[in-house]
C-alpha cells in the first residue's frame, strides 16, 4: 500500500503519539517508526512536527522525558505516558470516536432524488 | 540569569535527540543498501526542516522568552546603530510626540488630578449662597453671612463640623522688621484648620485662650511668609509682630503645600473680622464643612435649604433672591484649567498619532529594503511569530530611545514656558518629571512602540518568500504597501488640520479680545500699591460720620500733596490714585445699590456696583474720558459725591439725566448713604476684557491704595524715584506690587494668552511632522517608480508630465486629508466652548485659510520628490532593476 502522507491535524498527532506511548516507553524516532508499522505504512508522521508536537505534550504533563540508552547503546531521550496522560488518552480516545460516528453519520445520508 | 543557564542545556539536549533520529534514519538506510553520504541526505531531507523543527520545539517553553527577548534586544540595537540617518529621523519624530504628550500630561496630573492636601478631602464640602437673579457678572456664587453661619453652625445635623474663612482680604502694614511690608490677612472660624487635617509646622491653631481678655491677638503665618520674613525660624512662634501699629501674637506657622487663600499672607480669627459678626448682610464667609460618613452631597443640600428657608422666614428683607448650594470642595484653579488642558491634552495625542504614523511609513520603507533578508532568516528557520516579535523589538526600543529624548524635550521646554506662564497657573510651575508623569511616559513609549511597529511587522511576514527571491520588479510588492502609506498621510494631514483649525480660532480670539478698548490708556503708566495703615476697627465704629468725613479729607490731602512732589519728577505727566487698579483678576469692592427715586426692589435683587475710591486727578491720568458734568475737585472732599460710568447712567437715566441724582450703596445698613450724581465716565474694564460691562461708582477722598503715574516716556525707570517721594511722607509705608499698566494687561489676558500660545505650538508642531510624513510618501514613491518614469519619459513624455503626476498624487493626497480634517474640525471645535472670544467655532476665515496655508506648505514638502523625478535619466532609470 502506498503510504499516504497525509496531514496530520495537532490533535490527532497528539492522540496517536499518547496511544504509542502507552503501549511503552519509547524514544522520538521509536515512536515515528511505530506509528508507521501499527497503521500499516497508512500513516507517515512528518518527522518535522513530530518533535513539537513531543515538547508540547511533555510541557502539559501528559508525557514525561527520561534520558536513558538505546537498543544501540546510544543516549537518547525516552518519553512515557503518565497518569494524566492516561486520562487524557482516554477523553481523546471517546472525542475521536464521537467524531467518527457523526461524520459517518452524515457520509451515509441518501442524495435526494438518487 | 539562571534561565540562560537552562536555556543551555535545553539547547544542548535538543540537539541531541534530534540529532540521535537522523542517526537513526540514517542508520536503517545504509542498512537498506544506501551509501553513507547518500543515506543522510536523504535522512535530513524526510525530516523537513530541522532547525524549523527545532525552533518550533524551542517554541512550546515560554520560558525561553526572557532569552528571546535579550537577544532580539541586542539585534534591534545593532540594526539601529547600522542605519543612523533613519534611526535619527525616527527618534527625533517620536521625540516629538512623546515628549508633548508627557509634557501636558505633567500638567494635567498636577493640577487637575492632584488630590486637596486635607484629610479624607472626599467628604469635604462648599457651602456658599446663590443669587437666584444674576444680575452680577463674574461670580454666581458668594459665602454666607457671618449670622448665618454661626446660627446654622450649631443646629446642622447632617455635617460633623462647619467652619468659615473670610474671603474678604484685609490688609495689614508689617513693620518693625526692616523694610515695612504690606501683608494680605484672611479670617478663619477657631475649627477651620482642625477640620481640614491641616498639620502645623511649628505651633498651633488658635485656641481657647487666644480668646480671652487682655490675651495678646494671636496671628498664624502662611509658609510663604515664614520663609521670607522670618527666615523659617521655628523660634518665631512666640513673637509679638506689628501690623498697623498694634502687637499680634504669632501662634503657629501652616504647611507649604496649604493654599487655601492664595494671597494670604497671615491667617487671623473671625473675632478679630473688622465687621459685625450678627450681620445677615454682608457675604463674606466662604463655608468649608465635613459631611458626616453615609450622608451624601444631596442630603446636606436638603437640609441647608431647610435652614435656608428658616432664615427667609425670619430675615425677609435681607434672605429674599438668595439660594444655597452645597458641592464637593475642589481645587479652584482646577476648574478654570480644566477645559484649556483637556484641549491641549487631545492636540498632543493628535501629534504623536501624527508622528507614529510618519514612523510606521518609515518603517514600512525599510522592511521593504530590507525584504530579502527577512526572507532569508525566515527560510533558515525562524518563525513567523518570532520574526514578529523582534520586528516589535526593535520599533519598541525606538520608542523608548525616542522617549527619553523626549523627556529632555519636555524638561527643556518647563524651563522656558515656566518664565512665559500667567502666575495664576501657579500650580503649572510645580508640574515636573517625576512620579506618574515617568509611568505614563513608560506607557507612551510602549504603546507607541507597538502602534508605530504592528503593522509593518505583520506585513513583512506576509509577503510570498519564494517571489523575492525570483528577479521580480519591485513595484508589484510595493503597490499594498503604497495604500497604506496614502491613507496614512491623509490621516496624518486630517489630524493635523484639526490643531491647526483649533490654534487658528484661538489666535482669531485672542486678536479680538486685544481690540477690546479697556476704557483707558495703558502705555506708560506705572502703578504701585501703598496703603495707610487700617485704624482699628474699635476705633473706626466709634466714630461719628462729620469725623469720619475730616478724616478721609485729611488723608485725601496729604495724598494729594505726595502726588504733587511725585508730579514734579522729571518725565512724569499726571499722578493720581485709586483703591482698585482695573483689569482685577477678582472681585474686590462693590456693594449693592437703590436710586432715590426709582421702585426700591428687594435686597437680592438690587443692582451691584464697583466701587472705587480715586485721587483728584484720576481720570485725567488715566485717560477715561469725562461723558457729561465735571469730575472730583478738592471742595468735593468733604462731601458725598460721587462719579458714575456711562453705562449705569443709561441703564438707570435712558434719558440723560443722571446729574444731581442720588444713589444709596448702604441701602442694607440702617444707616444710609446718599451720594449726589456730579459726573458720568466713559467704562472701564474693571475685570478682564472679556467680562461684561459693569456698573461704576467713583468716591474722592481718602488715601486710595494704589498710585498711577503716567509718564511720556519709560515708566519703569521712575519706580526708585517715585517710592523715595512716598517715604518722604512717610517712611513706614510699604511700596509694593510696581508694575506698568501694560505688565497688567498682559496678566490679565495671560490665562487666554498661554494655552494659545501652547495650542499654536503643538499645532505647528502637528503641521511639520505631517508635512514630514507627506514628503517621505512622496519620496519614497518616487523612488520606488524610477523605472516606470524612465519608461515614460522614453516614451516621450515631457518633464512637464511627470512633475504633474507626481504633484497630481501629491494634491489628490493633501486634498482627500484637508476634506476629512474639515470634518473633523466641524466636528470639534465646538469643544473649546469658553475659549473663544467673539469667534464662532466654525469661524469661516479660519476654516478657509488653515487650509489653504496648509496646500500651499505641503506643496513645498512635494516640490522636492516632485524636482527628483523630473530629473530622472530614462537611460539610467531603465538600465537600473
Amino acid at each position: 500500500m502506498n503510504p499516504i502522507k497525509t496531514d496530520l491535524l495537532q490533535g490527532t498527532l497528539d492522540l496517536l503519539i499518547l496511544k504509542t506511548v502507552a503501549l511503552g516507553p519509547q524514544h522520538g524516532y521509536g515512536i515515528s517508526l511505530r506509528i508507521q508499522q501499527i497503521s500499516r505504512e497508512a500513516l507517515q508522521v512528518r518527522q518535522g512536527s513530530l518533535y513539537p508536537a513531543l515538547h508540547r505534550l511533555e510541557r502539559r504533563g501528559w508525557i514525561a522525558a527520561e534520558w536513558g540508552d538505546s537498543e544501540n547503546n546510544r543516549r537518547a531521550k525516552f518519553y512515557k505516558i503518565t497518569r494524566a496522560g492516561r486520562r487524557q488518552l482516554e477523553v481523546e480516545e471517546t472525542n475521536w470516536e464521537r467524531l467518527a460516528i457523526a461524520i459517518g453519520q452524515v457520509l451515509s445520508t441518501v442524495e435526494p432524488g438518487a | 540569569m539562571r534561565d540562560l543557564f537552562h536555556v543551555k542545556q535545553s539547547e544542548r539536549e535538543l540537539d541531541a535527540e534530534l540529532r540521535f533520529h537522523v542517526e537513526q534514519q540514517t542508520e536503517a538506510k545504509i542498512r537498506a543498501g544506501m551509501a553513507p553520504e547518500e543515506a543522510r541526505r536523504a535522512a535530513l531531507r524526510e525530516f523537513g526542516g530541522l532547525q524549523l523543527a527545532k525552533e518550533e520545539c524551542r517554541d512550546e517553553y515560554p520560558s525561553q522568552f526572557l532569552a528571546q527577548f535579550w537577544s532580539d534586544l541586542c539585534f534591534g540595537l545593532r540594526m539601529l546603530a547600522k542605519n543612523r540617518g533613519f534611526t535619527a529621523v525616527a527618534v527625533l519624530t517620536l521625540a516629538l510626540g512623546i515628549g508633548a504628550t508627557t509634557a501636558i500630561f505633567s500638567v494635567v496630573s498636577s493640577v487637575l488630578l492632584r488630590p486637596l492636601p486635607y484629610a479624607n478631602a472626599a467628604n469635604l464640602v462648599l457651602i456658599q449662597n446663590t443669587y437666584s437673579s444674576a444680575t452680577v457678572a463674574n461670580f454666581p456664587k458668594v459665602g454666607l453671612s457671618p449670622g448665618d453661619f454661626f446660627d446654622w453652625r450649631g443646629r446642622v445635623r447632617e455635617l460633623s463640623d462647619v467652619a468659615a474663612y473670610s474671603t474678604v482680604s484685609a490688609g495689614f502694614n508689617l513693620t518693625g522688621m526692616g523694610d515695612p511690608q504690606r501683608v494680605n490677612a484672611a479670617y478663619a472660624s477657631s475649627n477651620l484648620f482642625s477640620l481640614l487635617g491641616v498639620r502645623f509646622i511649628a505651633g498651633r491653631n488658635f485656641g481657647p485662650e487666644d480668646e480671652q481678655a487682655g490675651a495678646a491677638r494671636a496671628i498664624i503665618l502662611s509658609h510663604r511668609l515664614w520663609q521670607s520674613r522670618f527666615g523659617g525660624d521655628p523660634g518665631s512662634v512666640g513673637r509679638i509682630v506689628d501690623l498697623d501699629g498694634a502687637g499680634y501674637l504669632i501662634t503657629g506657622v501652616l504647611p507649604a503645600d496649604f493654599s487655601l487663600v492664595r494671597g494670604a499672607d497671615i491667617w487671623m480669627g473671625v473675632s478679630q473680622f473688622q465687621d459685625n459678626l450678627t450681620s445677615r448682610v454682608h457675604h463674606d464667609f466662604t463655608t468649608v464643612a465635613r459631611l458626616k460618613p453615609g450622608v451624601t452631597v444631596a442630603q446636606a443640600q436638603q437640609e441647608m435649604e431647610a435652614l435656608n428657608q428658616q432664615a427667609l422666614r425670619d430675615f425677609p428683607d435681607t434672605h429674599k433672591n438668595f439660594g444655597v448650594a452645597v458641592e464637593q470642595l475642589q481645587d479652584p484653579s482646577a476648574k478654570s484649567m480644566r477645559t484649556p488642558l483637556m484641549v491641549l491634552m487631545g492636540v498632543v495625542s493628535f501629534v504623536l498619532l501624527i508622528a507614529c504614523a510618519n514612523i510606521v511609513n518609515l518603517l514600512l520603507a525599510r522592511n521593504a529594503a530590507r525584504r530579502r533578508e527577512t526572507a532569508l532568516r525566515a527560510a533558515l528557520g525562524a518563525s513567523r511569530s518570532r520574526l514578529v516579535r523582534q520586528q516589535l523589538t526593535e520599533s519598541i526600543l525606538l520608542a523608548f530611545i525616542g522617549g527619553i529624548f523626549g523627556l529632555a524635550l519636555a524638561w527643556a521646554g518647563f524651563q522656558i514656558l515656566g518664565q512665559l506662564a500667567p502666575p495664576e497657573l501657579a500650580s503649572v510651575k510645580e508640574a515636573g518629571i517625576h512620579g506618574w508623569v515617568l509611568a505614563f511616559a513608560f506607557a507612551v513609549c510602549f504603546l507607541s512602540g507597538i502602534i508605530s511597529g504592528a503593522v509593518p511587522a505583520f506585513r513583512s511576514v506576509k509577503t510570498d518568500l519564494n517571489s523575492i527571491f525570483k528577479k521580480e520588479s519591485k513595484s508589484s510588492a510595493s503597490g499594498n504597501s503604497q495604500r497604506l502609506q496614502g491613507v496614512l498621510v491623509v490621516s496624518q494631514i486630517a489630524l493635523a488640520l484639526i490643531p491647526l483649525i483649533s490654534a487658528g480660532l484661538l489666535m482669531r480670539s485672542f486678536r479680538r479680545l486685544m481690540n477690546v478698548d479697556p476704557g483707558f490708556r495703558t502705555g506708560h503708566v506705572l502703578t504701585m500699591e501703598a496703603t495707610q495703615p487700617n485704624l482699628p476697627f474699635a476705633v473706626t465704629s466709634k466714630m461719628s460720620a462729620a469725623q469720619f468725613l475730616e478724616l478721609s479729607r485729611h488723608q485725601a490731602s496729604e495724598f494729594e500733596q505726595t502726588a504733587a512732589r511725585i508730579q514734579c519728577l522729571p518725565g512724569v505727566v499726571r499722578v493720581s490714585g485709586v483703591s482698585v487698579l482695573p483689569l482685577a483678576s477678582e472681585l474686590r469692592s462693590a456693594s449693592r445699590f437703590v436710586i432715590e427715586g426709582q421702585p426700591l426692589p428687594d435686597a437680592g435683587a438690587r443692582p451691584v456696583a464697583q466701587t472705587r475710591s480715586v485721587g483728584l486727578s484720576y481720570f485725567a491720568a488715566m485717560q477715561i474720558p469725562l461723558i457729561q458734568g465735571r469730575v472730583f475737585e478738592q471742595t468735593d472732599w468733604t462731601q458725598t459725591n460721587a462719579v458714575i460710568n456711562e453705562s449705569m447712567a443709561r441703564r438707570f437715566w435712558p434719558k440723560g439725566d443722571a446729574l444731581g441724582k442720588r444713589v444709596n450703596v448702604c441701602s442694607l445698613d440702617p444707616q444710609p448713604c446718599w451720594s449726589s450724581i456730579i459726573g458720568v465716565v466713559g467704562d472701564v474694564s474693571q475685570f478682564n476684557l472679556d467680562a461684561a460691562p459693569t456698573f461704576d461708582i467713583y468716591y474722592s477722598g481718602g488715601w486710595p491704595r494704589y498710585f498711577v503715574i503716567r509718564t511720556d516716556s519709560d515708566p519703569a525707570a521712575l519706580a526708585s524715584a517715585a517710592t523715595a517721594e512716598i517715604h518722604k511722607s512717610d517712611s513706614m509705608l510699604p511700596v509694593a506690587q510696581i508694575e506698568t499698566l501694560d505688565e497688567l494687561l498682559a496678566a490679565s489676558v495671560a490665562p487666554r494668552h498661554f494655552p494659545m500660545l501652547l495650542l499654536t505650538i503643538f499645532a505647528v508642531m502637528a503641521l511639520l511632522l505631517a508635512c514630514v510624513g507627506v514628503y517621505g510618501v512622496m519620496n519614497y514613491a518616487v523612488s520606488q517608480r524610477t523605472r516606470e518614469i524612465g519608461v515614460r519619459m522614453a516614451l516621450g513624455a515631457r518633464q512637464r508630465d511627470v512633475l504633474r503626476m507626481v504633484l497630481g498624487r501629491g494634491a489628490r493626497l493633501t486634498l482627500a486629508g484637508i476634506a476629512l480634517g474639515l470634518a473633523g474640525a466641524f466636528a470639534v471645535t465646538r469643544l473649546l466652548g469658553s475659549l473663544l472670544y467673539q469667534v464662532r467655532p466654525t469661524d469661516p476665515v479660519t476654516f478657509l485659510g488653515v487650509p489653504i496655508l496648509f496646500v500651499l506648505v505641503a506643496l513645498v514638502a512635494c516640490w522636492i520628490p516632485a524636482r527628483r523625478a523630473m530629473r530622472v535619466d530614462p537611460m539610467a532609470a531603465l538600465r537600473t532593476d
